[in-house]
């Protein structure tokens, strides 16, 4: 039995001596960087890391990893290396000059799926999105730059990323993402079809220096190098205006021109979206206090309180009104149909005037046949989007956790004992003159 | 049938345990020679030997030259002011001579709005000679626009980082005290109050990288190397 057992650790041994995460015997040229652009087009969904099993019935290897934005935009890149036994090469965030790679023998002992797995989550405990500015760098504006693959990260201030998945047809990204994970949040990554609001992205640094925008992979020999030095390295994107980022972008990057009713239906979805996946996470927090009837410290506050979905909703929504107000103001709306337009009438009573003083006289929102987006918040509470958007820009929707359903939905504007009695932090307010 | 003897058993698995290991080199150095020269340039590099320019091997001679002092910093003449000229001429003007010299004119002739630490790295010697970085940053998973996290790490065998939990009333003071620091590493973004920006990358107190914005025209530096897009 002991010689069994010596034999078989001597034989274990010598088969896992400076085991690599995964072996890479492919090098990243143009033809493996255009299959990484179709397998992120084709493989890359919100269920990559939620779904057990994979289409083809085999058991998902990546099942139940809990990704937050950073993360996801990592694990594309590097589950795609592994599977295409191509090397993944990172600056090491904790120390400059130094890098982490797939070459690393810390897990020799495990199975190699089980060193992916645990790669992905040293990658996940060391990465952030400060580290994602030493391995990408800013590119062009163009098809073959802006593609499948890539990213778009903001600066510091709101410190998020997202994959791209596709850039459509329409010249508008097709995003897969992550926010912030709490304790409760799913596998699911989440996914949009539309611009995220440039003022956002750009907040407090319009500049390559503030490293967001759209950006891609350096290749390996770029890392710990002047960003600028990278090959394709482009600061195009911080020259265009501001105000005009989004379309001027869209238009180069566009092969067809989205007809205005495609443009407000899509503009539409993405508000829609936003408001009913508020509805899970509003129910964890309430949830939560019903289980747990106190003040909270900031790390539990933090990770139930909506101030950046919040904000997110109303740019959305904010989204639509500038565009529908836009094709309005050029063609009167002649390309619109009869239906989409009392849709939006109904969200945009006053779509002639600013949308503080819409607001200001907006009544309350009954649903009725023009309603979309009929979303039930609580058991037999149900709201039109319509109604939403005139909660939250009248600043009723509360994003403070401690609040109950009829605050956290804008039924009422007086905030919950316990809301009222507790600590709080980072509040949001809808800032409707500056819009 | 004799029993096989516990010496015949461990030839055996010397035999095959040697056996594997000469697969295994035939493999990486004959079979995969391209590999082995990517692996090669991946490998780590030792904890007091940090090369800036990524890969190991310079592209060219000028890179030899500007390649590490003692600190592991870049040296050479490069063209900080002949870029300077070109992206801030006004600047140029006043003889400004290094990146620090730049810096330190700006936040007095200009005046910093606003200072933001994005990052900073402690490399730590412990008494026992075992190492750790500690990180602070801006934190991702979280509302918050200014809220930091501070992480801490060990490092294994070949230098890669290994995230320690920490208790509950650790603080950045408390980790610090932990040994002694060999080097520390700060990322910070400086509003001026005119408006524009300087990135700045600092290793124990010297200017490292440098992005300044001057209303449009980005000079961007690793050490003296610079360049001006127009």
């Amino acid at each position: 039995m002991a010689r069994s057992i010596l034999f078989a650790l001597l034989i274990c041994f010598s088969g896992s001596v400076n085991a690599a995460v995964w072996q890479d015997v492919n090098k990243w040229t143009d033809s493996f960087e255009n299959k990484y652009e179709e397998w992120v087009r084709k493989s890359w969904h919100v269920g990559f890391f939620s779904e057990a099993k994979l289409p083809n019935g085999q058991s998902n290897p990546y099942y139940k990893l809990h990704v937050d934005c950073a993360d996801t935009v990592y694990s594309m890149r590097i589950i795609f290396a592994y599977e295409n036994k191509l090397p993944f090469v990172m600056q090491d965030p904790t120390a400059a000059g130094r890098t982490i790679s797939n070459q690393m023998t810390r897990w020799d002992q495990l199975d190699e799926i089980s060193r992916v797995r645990k790669f992905l989550l040293m990658v996940y405990n060391t990465g952030s999105t400060r580290s994602l500015p030493n391995d990408t760098y800013p590119v062009s504006i163009s098809r073959k730059t802006i593609r499948s693959g890539g990213l778009i990260a903001t600066t510091k201030t709101n410190h998020h990323s997202w994959t791209i998945k596709e850039i459509l047809p329409i010249g508008v990204p097709y995003l897969v993402y992550n926010s912030v994970v709490g304790s409760n949040s799913g596998y699911t990554l989440q996914e949009r079809k539309s611009w995220p609001n440039p003022a956002w992205v750009f907040e407090g640094n319009y500049s390559a220096s503030g490293h967001a925008g759209f950006r891609y992979w350096r290749p390996a020999a770029y890392l710990n190098r002047p960003v600028w030095e990278v090959p394709g390295y482009s600061e195009e994107q911080f020259k265009i205006p501001l105000k005009n980022w989004a379309r001027t972008v869209q238009k180069k990057l566009a092969l067809t021109q989205e007809n205005d009713m495609q443009l407000l239906e899509r503009l539409l979805q993405t508000s829609c979206q936003g408001f009913k996946d508020r509805v899970t996470t509003v129910r964890e927090a309430v949830d939560f206090v019903s289980a747990n009837p106190r003040c909270m410290d900031y790390a539990t506050y933090d990770n139930y309180s909506t101030p950046n979905r919040d904000n997110r909703i109303f740019d959305d929504t904010m989204a639509v009104r500038r565009a529908y107000a836009e094709i309005l103001q050029i063609n009167n709306g002649k390309d619109l149909s009869d239906d989409i337009k009392d849709k939006l009438n109904k969200i945009f009573p006053q779509i002639e005037n600013s949308a503080a003083s819409e607001n200001r006289k907006m009544p309350v929102q009954k649903i009725t046949n023009d309603s979309i987006c009929v979303t039930e918040y609580a058991a037999g509470r149900s709201i039109d989007l319509a109604e939403f958007k005139r909660r939250l820009f009248s600043g009723a929707v509360s994003n403070n956790p401690l609040d109950g359903y009829i605050q956290r939905w804008g039924e009422t504007k007086t905030p919950s004992k316990l809301a009222s009695n507790c600590p709080s932090w980072d509040p949001w307010k809808p800032d409707l003159d500056t819009n | 049938m004799n029993e096989t003897s516990l010496k015949t058993w461990i030839l055996w698995a010397g035999a095959l345990f040697v056996l594997s290991l000469s697969v295994d080199y035939f493999f990486l150095h004959f079979l995969f020679e391209d590999k082995t020269a990517t692996q090669a340039q991946h490998l780590p590099l030792p904890e007091d030997a940090v090369n800036l320019h990524g890969p190991p091997e310079p592209e060219n001679p000028k890179q030899i030259a500007e390649t590490n002092n003692d600190n592991g910093l870049a040296t050479g003449d490069g063209n900080f002011l002949a870029t300077l000229k070109k992206c801030a001429p006004e600047i140029a003007a006043q003889a400004i001579a290094t990146p620090e010299a730049l810096v330190e004119y700006l936040q007095k002739s200009i005046g910093a709005k606003k200072e933001d630490i994005t990052l900073e790295n402690y490399h730590l010697t412990l008494p026992d000679g075992s190492l750790r970085r500690v990180q602070v940053l801006i934190a991702d998973k979280t509302n918050s626009k200014e809220k930091k996290e501070l992480r801490l790490f060990a490092v294994d065998s070949e230098g890669h980082p290994d995230r320690l939990p920490l208790k509950d009333n650790e603080t950045l003071d408390s980790l610090l005290k932990l040994g002694k620091v060999d080097r520390h590493e700060v990322k910070s973004e400086i509003q001026l109050q005119d408006g524009s920006y300087i990135l700045l990358e600092k290793y124990d107190n010297r200017v490292f990288e440098i992005q300044y914005n001057n209303r449009g025209k980005v000079l961007s530096c690793r050490y003296t190397q610079c360049q001006c897009p127009s």
